[in-house]
């Protein structure tokens, strides 16, 4: 009996003292197991906390098949809550599974009949069945992506997949921000499966995705959609841009694309209308661009802005071919006619003088054939190629916006270093972080590239910009009453597929900004083919009123003060538009 | 004669069993104790599962709620109802020129303190 207690006794010290971890841990990995507590998806506002992309909570709706006692009650009540065909429940409810020891069909525990359900018929559902004690049914709660602004800024937010990683816009930029990171929690549950909360054990709690806030105005974002709409109405072309920024910080206050497409109706939607064309898109800029061309001749001290250049009364040959001045011939015209005027063989002349390699160096310098940098996916850096690729008329024919891509986040860009008296900044969009507390985590300040030309350039430019927008110019229906507004029309022909360019085929834009002393705001307005009907097919009758108009709301929302003395200018100016043949 | 002459052989020994008694109370009372604390754990731990599913309910609820209020208020659903609308909402008139009324800077003196009709001046019809 002695021995007997003894080798008990050792064997009883044995299992709870000397093999105690290892007992425990095959406990451990019996009964633990390690619930995964889900993070939420952080959201997407604009500047002023108007949501952009928020989460609501939806159930998915599932059946334990081995517990359903009446299977025509419950296939009915989720038949009619949930509007599925009965046939289609009823096939569900019979899903049968082999058991792994037996090979018997036994009824599935669990079958998922539908995701996504919302929360009030859910509540309904659950109601009926437990009022008729009908058991079998329960819910996972689970969540979807919505967006309550819908088609409204759709290229800019983006969307999310099924699995709820961002595919595009700030949805997928800013996607490891927003995703935020699961929590777990190490627990047992008893033998109806029912969790034991006294066994918990280690618990790293989930922490929910940041909050994203951009540094688009919906006010401002509303003015520029709708005026884009009446635009794709009045002149149907193939697609259109619009930008709108801030010059002194490179914030992006409004981004609009036509085609475009409702991010919470996602199905079927061509490729072409998911595209951010702002920055995926690249188009030859045209006349917008000879601002670049005269900036380098001007900061290159080859000439002055009263600097008389011949303009071969409209035709000039070159390398053998003939170039024109689109909208008049001019003899000698200053430099800053020169834009003003918006003369082709002009602007020639200005880059002929300054090289190749300086006229490249410019081109570069105000960002063109790089990226932007602003924080969205797929930006295209476009094209600029290098002087070694040149013909022997690129010289004439890059100068005046051609033979050159650039996407309108770049041109609209440009502008704003102009405006900026020659800085040139980083788009932003982004403009800060918030945690699920509210704390500013990360903030995105303004970047400065570089110094591209001198304030001392650049006034002269921006002299030259205002008189475009004046009975002199080429955009007077560019005005807005009470400010003074400098911009650039363009105009460009669409290159064939065969070679060559199309003669009926453009794309017209407007790029501005106001008030031009100390400018508030500058905006691009790019149509793709418009179909001009009466209208004359330039910048300066098709998109340079449609600058005007959002310009013009644009100010009342920022409370912008006006000039009276621009308002006198603004008059005479419409007087003109409705008399004069503009 | 009896062998057993010793005077107290019949006296029980109450301390010790007294002092058995005591320690078997002692282990069984600290045993039972210790398994109603463990229920106890167990139903707070219930409970505790209840607050937390009550509690993910209402914030599930405000989450719904949110996003409603975020869908009505959206701009796109103003714009809906505009257009559905049109007619229940006052027309919005732009602000022209003549339209707005501006004011300068300048004191005035009492005498010009007394109320005046005030307007830009009208273009000749």
């Amino acid at each position: 009996m002695a021995s007997g207690f003894t080798v008990f006794s050792f064997r009883l010290v044995e299992l709870q003292v000397a093999k105690s971890d290892h007992y425990k841990a095959l406990a451990f990995e019996k009964h633990s197991i390690r619930q995964t507590i889900n993070a939420r998806r952080g959201g997407i506002t604009d500047i002023n906390g108007v949501p952009l992309a928020t989460n609501e909570p939806v159930k998915s709706v599932v059946v334990d098949a081995s517990v359903v006692k009446n299977a025509d009650v419950l296939a009915e009540a989720l038949s009619r809550h949930l509007e599925m065909p009965l046939v289609a429940v009823r096939e569900r409810l019979n899903k049968k599974v082999e058991a792994a020891e037996s090979g018997e069909k036994k009824p599935s525990r669990y079958i998922v009949i539908k995701h996504e359900v919302p929360e009030n018929v859910a509540e309904a559902l659950a109601a009926e069945l437990d009022k008729k004690k009908v058991r079998g049914m329960f819910f996972e709660q689970d969540a979807v992506r919505v967006y309550p602004n819908g088609s409204m800024l759709s290229h800019v937010v983006g969307y999310v997949n099924r699995e709820n990683k961002g595919m595009e816009g700030v949805e997928r930029s800013m996607d490891e921000w927003l995703k935020g990171h699961d929590g777990f929690r190490y627990t047992e549950r008893n033998r109806r499966g029912n969790e034991m909360v006294a066994f918990r054990r280690m618990e790293s709690p989930a922490r929910d995705g940041a909050t994203v806030r951009l540094t688009v105005d919906m006010a401002l974002q509303d003015i520029v959609e709708s005026e884009m709409d009446a635009a794709m109405k009045q002149f149907r072309p193939k697609m259109a841009t619009c930008i709108l920024m801030r010059p002194a910080t490179g914030e992006v206050l409004a981004m609009a694309n036509r085609p475009h497409y409702d991010l919470n109706q996602r199905d079927g939607v061509p490729v072409e209308s998911r595209k951010n064309r702002a920055i995926m898109d690249m188009i030859e800029p045209g006349s917008t661009f000879k601002v670049v061309t005269t900036a380098g001749a001007l900061e290159s001290r080859l000439v002055r802005p009263e600097t008389s250049i011949y303009c071969e009364h409209g035709r000039f040959t070159y390398g053998g071919t003939i170039l024109h001045d689109s909208h008049h011939g001019y003899g000698d015209l200053s430099v800053n006619d020169i834009i003003v005027k918006s003369s082709n063989i002009g602007v020639a002349k200005l880059g002929i003088m300054l090289g190749e390699q300086r006229l490249y160096d410019y081109i570069r310098r105000f960002g063109f054939g790089d990226r932007t940098g602003v924080q969205l996916p797929g930006e295209i850096g476009g094209i600029i190629h290098p002087p070694s690729r040149w013909s022997k008329i690129s010289i004439t024919h890059i100068p005046m916006g051609h033979e050159v891509g650039a996407t309108p986040m770049q041109v609209v860009n440009a502008m704003c270093t102009i405006a900026n008296r020659g800085k040139l900044l980083t788009p932003q969009i982004v403009s800060s972080i918030t945690d699920a507390s509210g704390a500013v985590i990360a903030t995105f300040p303004r970047a400065e590239v570089r110094q591209v030309v001198t304030p001392e350039v650049a006034e002269p430019i921006v002299t030259a910009l205002k008189e475009v927008v004046s009975k002199k110019g080429t955009a007077a229906l560019a005005h807005v009453p009470g400010f003074e507004v400098a911009g650039k029309t363009g105009t460009a022909q669409k290159i064939s597929p065969g070679g060559g360019y199309e003669h009926s085929k453009y794309v017209v834009s407007f790029a501005g900004f106001l008030p031009a002393d100390k400018p508030e705001l500058c905006c691009l307005v790019l149509l793709d083919e418009p179909i001009p009907g009466s209208t004359p097919y330039y910048g300066g009758y098709i998109a340079a009123p449609i600058f005007s108009k959002i310009a013009q709301r644009a100010v009342r929302h920022l409370n912008l003060l006006p000039n009276p003395d621009f308002l006198k200018v603004a008059g005479s100016l419409a007087k003109n538009e409705n008399g004069g043949k503009r | 004669m009896s062998s057993n002459r010793r005077k107290n052989a019949n006296l029980l020994p109450v301390a010790k069993i007294l002092l058995v008694a005591f320690v078997l109370l002692t282990i069984g009372g600290g045993a039972l104790y210790y398994v109603n604390a463990k229920n106890e754990v167990h139903r707070y731990g219930q409970r505790k599962k209840e607050l937390e599913r009550e509690l993910l309910a209402v914030a599930t609820k405000d989450e719904v709620v949110t996003s409603r209020i975020s869908k009505l208020c959206s701009y796109e659903a103003l714009r809906k109802r505009q257009s559905l609308e049109r007619e229940a909402f006052a027309k919005l008139v732009p602000v022209a020129d003549t339209l707005v009324v501006r004011l300068s800077d300048r004191v005035f003196s009492p005498a010009e303190s007394q109320l005046r009709h005030v307007s830009n001046p009208q273009p000749p019809r």
